[in-house]
């Protein structure tokens, strides 16, 4: 091991560095991991390569875990892909075990972090080899899957949940087509701000902050109960390892799923997250408890959360091919530094591969340490009186929703609109989670359900004779809406008694 | 249609293919919710009985329409008057609204949150990052 | 008691933190201003000027080429230069708002006029409505690919392909309405005359949008031919690649062969359209509001000729390919709008994609 010829003491800062302001990015709602390294690309021309390489993985680690601080004590996703972190994060909080929920999140984060580090560092060629092997037949079905959590997560009525979900998918199909560049279901008069359709981050965080500040002040912003806890001296809540007793299968799972999606091109980030809950929900021994603060569910989302980087490398740096948005921003540092990433990175720059290794587990454990020993500040987070947060989580989300498309007022608009549609959601029965499920991955179904028949020739049928993947996936998918469907019709007999 | 397992493919209509079909699925689906409705209605006998309320009872007028005003209003002034300045007002009417009185106590803790947030915001994220702000 | 050490550790550690940062802004920052140089007439009166690019990548040759310019512009400009990925439709929209004052400028490539041309960028946002800056650098890699194992090693070794197998079609991945496009709709008017109908309308398009979409479409079987680029596809041309994504080059529609590399132009292989050999290079110049004050555009392209000069800007640009071309601003529009009335032509003749698709 020559670690230290590669890394520089330098580096180990920039790696620190990286991971604290991806953290702050992660946890700010409206900032993402992506405009994080996004910012930080331009710095990285005047550092040399494993320095720069080092600031970007931090930034790339500690923007996707810090999402879940928002989520955990806000009921806020700070980052699309830890949307699953509220259905049971916030439930913990809320119940007093904010702090206790933080550990555990951050805790799972790391393990499918390194998780998805080995199976990046053993097995990368050839998992990358399977990857393309994956067209969009597959990753349409893969879409679909991950849509069957909708069936699984729908509160009361199961039909009510997937129309909202099918709601949220025709909504997200508003704006271009990139294929032929037209333009559809586009409301007259909006032609220009809507060309690319409504911004995932504003909807998201319309949905979530704005509805839920809007519906507190309906109530006149009293103190929630779990602002009044003391729950410090409450032994019961405080966090243990012993939490992950049983949790082994779970979190093992999690994580492949995470790396496993993240390692598919154009479809990771948070289809991840979102597929892993619904397979925690499926095996779990009580998945009517899931959704109510169960550490199980936290532990599903975050380690397929964190999964997803290590899973989202392997493409990028054996074919080329970024997994997903934050990986694409990576391949212009590289290409900054005139560094061409294919299929033969990996032979022919054996160091600055071992230092991408090395910068990963670098960024994992700083951050796991970061986090771990702040997090009984961040806590206190909950106590401050909701006239002060609120406004300063109204004025983050405009300024996040503006800078997220390099300055678009149209986007804060998006999170206003969002904001009212999210808070009549609640009101006439639309299911929020659901609905911004289908919105998120509703693009990606279309452009693969498109690209699928054009390779068809517009037959149908290729779903099901693409070869025995797809009817893997086909089976998969099957068992998950059965599941979904008894779940459903048992919790309803439970709350009928 | 060629037939009901092949979709007619024209590049110049690639872009409404998917639309329709998630529209149709979309009407399927409400017709379906409709019928089950009015199925178990008729069953428990209430088929005229509606009793949707939008607001919850009692709901804080001043609260909930002050907030609704204050952000569109927010959001109206931002590219003309500049960031710092409608953020620091805005923060400042907003925070006295939900803290719900004026007294001094009241004030000074609107006026200390807005300054403070609003300059950090502005510096760190607009001058430090050089983030595009409005 | 041991808690409490933590917790303090912990709020030095982060103060440190935060003090780094500052330093490390700080003096990024303040490098920025030391390398300005002598020249004071040079500068500009706005103090951050906003770059908004056509493309929404970070990772395309777009970003690289106004990254690579800005850098060396603020030196001579004596200010701040920030480029936002944000597209061509909003970029048109932000440049159409833009103050004239220099403030909010756009940067972009051929796809600027071609888009108009073929609808996907609106019409009120053609050349004549803004004021063209200097073209200061070229992309030659514009490039068409195959599979390693396919039986022909040009584009024109494919038309031939094509005839001697009545049976076979080529399906070509190409992205609609730009520089992908045209240059597909040469080659294929290329093969309508020279070998007639019967073998081009052997030839079909699959439309799809990024690179990695092309190559996927290309590794799935979807595609034959793909569109792509030296930058974007040397990396799997090399020996050693996996037979199974191997690629290699079937020719650059640029004028001249690219330094390093034994691809054919499309030129010397004989490809016209017309009578007229088909070139196509890909430039990049700047685009600004029309009513643009006149002493900032002309310092934009003072600085630009001065950059062009610099030996260093050429060696940053050749690290992806990409070479530097410098035409100034008042012969940039002639030479613009000639430029796409000769692809005009092109676009006229061009099969509807309706037709050539399945």
């Amino acid at each position: 091991m020559d670690m230290f010829e590669i890394i520089s003491p330098l580096s180990v800062l920039l790696c620190f560095l990286g991971v604290f302001m991806g953290i702050i990015f992660g946890s700010i709602p409206g900032m993402t991991a992506t405009m994080a390294i996004a910012l930080f690309l331009p710095i990285t021309y005047t550092l040399d390569l494993v320095d720069s390489i080092a600031l970007l993985i931090g930034l790339y680690v500690g923007g996707i875990s810090g999402g879940l601080v928002p989520a955990i004590l806000l009921n806020i996703p700070g980052t699309p892909s830890s949307l699953t972190t509220t259905f049971d994060g916030y439930p913990m909080t809320q119940k007093g075990e904010g702090e206790k929920a933080l550990k555990v999140g951050i805790t799972a984060s790391i393990i499918g972090g390194f998780f998805s580090l080995i199976i990046l560092y053993f097995f990368a060629p050839v998992l990358a080899s399977v990857a393309i092997k994956f067209s969009s037949v597959e990753k349409f079905l893969i879409i679909v899957f991950a849509l069957t959590v909708i069936a699984s997560i729908s509160k009361g009525s199961l039909l009510g949940g997937i129309f909202s979900g099918f709601i949220g998918v025709y909504l997200s199909l508003i704006g271009m087509f990139a294929d032929n560049n037209q333009m559809r279901l586009i409301p007259p008069g909006f032609e220009e701000e809507l060309v690319y359709g409504f911004s995932l981050l504003p909807v998201l965080i319309g949905l979530f902050a704005i509805a839920q500040i809007l519906q507190e002040s309906e109530t006149g912003m009293k103190a929630s109960p779990h602002q009044n806890f003391d729950f410090k001296k409450d032994k019961k809540n405080r966090f243990t390892f012993k939490v992950f007793n049983g949790q082994l299968i779970n979190t093992v799972r999690s994580s492949i799923i995470g790396t496993f999606i993240g390692m598919l091109p154009g479809v990771g980030g948070s289809a991840a997250s979102i597929s892993s809950y619904s397979q925690a929900k499926n095996f779990s021994k009580h998945p009517e408890k899931l959704g109510t603060g169960e550490p199980e569910g936290l532990i599903a989302s975050e380690s397929a959360n964190n999964g997803l980087i290590g899973g989202a490398l392997i493409p990028l740096l054996s074919l080329g091919i970024p997994g997903d948005s934050t990986t694409a921003v990576l391949v212009g540092a590289f290409l900054l530094q005139g560094i061409q990433v294919g299929p033969l990175f990996i032979p022919t720059n054996p160091d600055l591969w071992d230092g991408i290794i090395y910068a990963l587990i670098m960024a994992n454990i700083i951050m796991f340490f970061l986090m771990f020993f702040s997090i009984k500040y961040m806590a206190k987070i909950i106590y401050i009186p909701k006239y002060i947060i609120y406004p300063i989580i109204i004025v983050m989300c405009v300024v996040g929703s503006y800078a997220i498309n390099n300055g678009v007022m149209f986007d804060v608009w998006t999170l206003l609109l969002f904001g009212l549609a999210g808070y009549v959601f609640m009101k006439i029965g639309i299911q929020v989670a659901p609905f911004l499920i289908g919105f998120i991955l509703g693009g990606q179904l279309e452009k693969y359900f498109i690209d699928s028949l054009k390779g068809s020739g517009g037959d149908l049928t290729i779903f099901f004779t693409k070869g025995p993947i797809a009817l893997g996936l086909w089976l998969l998918i099957a068992v998950s809406i059965i599941y979904a469907i008894v779940d459903n019709r048992r919790t309803k007999k439970s709350t009928a008694i | 249609m060629k037939g009901l397992l092949t979709v007619e493919l024209k590049f110049s209509e690639y872009h409404t293919i998917f639309p329709n079909i998630m529209l149709t699925i979309l009407i399927f689906l409400a017709v379906l919710m409709l019928f089950l409705n009015v199925i178990r209605r008729i069953k428990e006998r209430r088929l005229r009985e509606f009793h949707f309320q939008f607001f919850v009872d009692n709901y804080d007028k001043l609260k909930f329409f002050g907030t609704l005003v204050l952000i569109i209003a927010y959001a109206f002034v931002l590219e003309s008057i500049g960031f710092l300045l409608a953020t620091i007002l805005f923060m400042f009417l907003i925070s006295l609204l939900f803290i719900g009185d004026i007294k001094k106590k009241s004030i000074f803790v609107s006026l200390t949150n807005s300054l403070s947030t609003s300059l950090i915001i502005w510096y760190l994220f607009g001058q430090l990052f050089d983030i595009t702000l409005p | 008691m041991r808690l409490q050490i933590r917790m303090g550790e912990n709020k030095m550690k982060n103060s440190l933190i935060i003090f780094l940062i500052v330093i490390l802004m700080l003096s990024l920052t303040a490098c920025g201003d030391k390398a300005s140089g002598s020249n004071d007439e040079g500068e500009v009166d706005v103090s951050r000027i906003r770059l908004v690019i056509g493309s929404t990548s970070t990772g395309g040759d777009t970003y690289q080429n106004a990254d690579t310019i800005s850098r060396y512009l603020e030196d001579n400009l004596k200010t701040n230069i920030k480029v936002d990925a944000v597209g061509a439709v909003r970029a048109f929209q932000e440049l159409g708002k833009a103050r004239n004052d220099g403030s909010t400028i756009m940067f972009f490539h051929d796809m600027s006029y071609l888009g108009v041309e073929y609808g996907s960028i609106q019409e009120n946002n053609k050349l004549e409505n803004w004021t063209i800056g200097p073209i200061v650098s070229v992309n030659p890699g514009n490039a068409f690919l195959a599979k390693g194992g396919a039986p022909y090693d040009t584009m024109a070794e494919s038309a031939e392909w094509l005839k001697q197998n009545p049976d076979e079609t080529i399906t070509v991945a190409i992205e609609s309405g730009g520089v992908s496009e045209i240059t597909f709709n040469g080659y294929y008017l290329w093969v309508k005359e020279k070998y007639g109908t019967k073998v081009s309308d052997r030839i079909k398009a699959y439309v799809t949008g990024s690179q990695e979409d092309k190559n996927q479409a290309l590794w799935d079987g979807n595609a034959d031919i793909i569109n792509g680029s030296i930058g974007g596809n040397s990396e799997y041309v090399k020996d050693g690649v996996d037979d199974e994504i191997k690629m290699k080059f079937l020719g650059i529609t640029a004028g001249e062969r690219v330094e390093g590399y034994e691809i054919p132009t499309f030129a010397e292989q004989g490809i016209k359209v017309d009578g007229k050999e088909f070139v196509f290079d890909k430039e990049f110049f700047f685009l600004m509001p029309k009513d643009v004050d006149q002493d900032f555009a002309s310092k934009l392209n003072n600085a630009v000729a001065k950059i062009q000069e610099n030996p260093e800007y050429a060696e940053d640009l050749a690290k992806n390919s990409y070479k530097t071309k410098y035409i100034p601003a008042d012969k940039a529009e002639e030479y613009l709008l000639e430029k796409r009335e000769t692809f005009q032509k092109i676009i006229k003749k061009a099969p509807s994609l309706d037709n050539i698709t399945n």
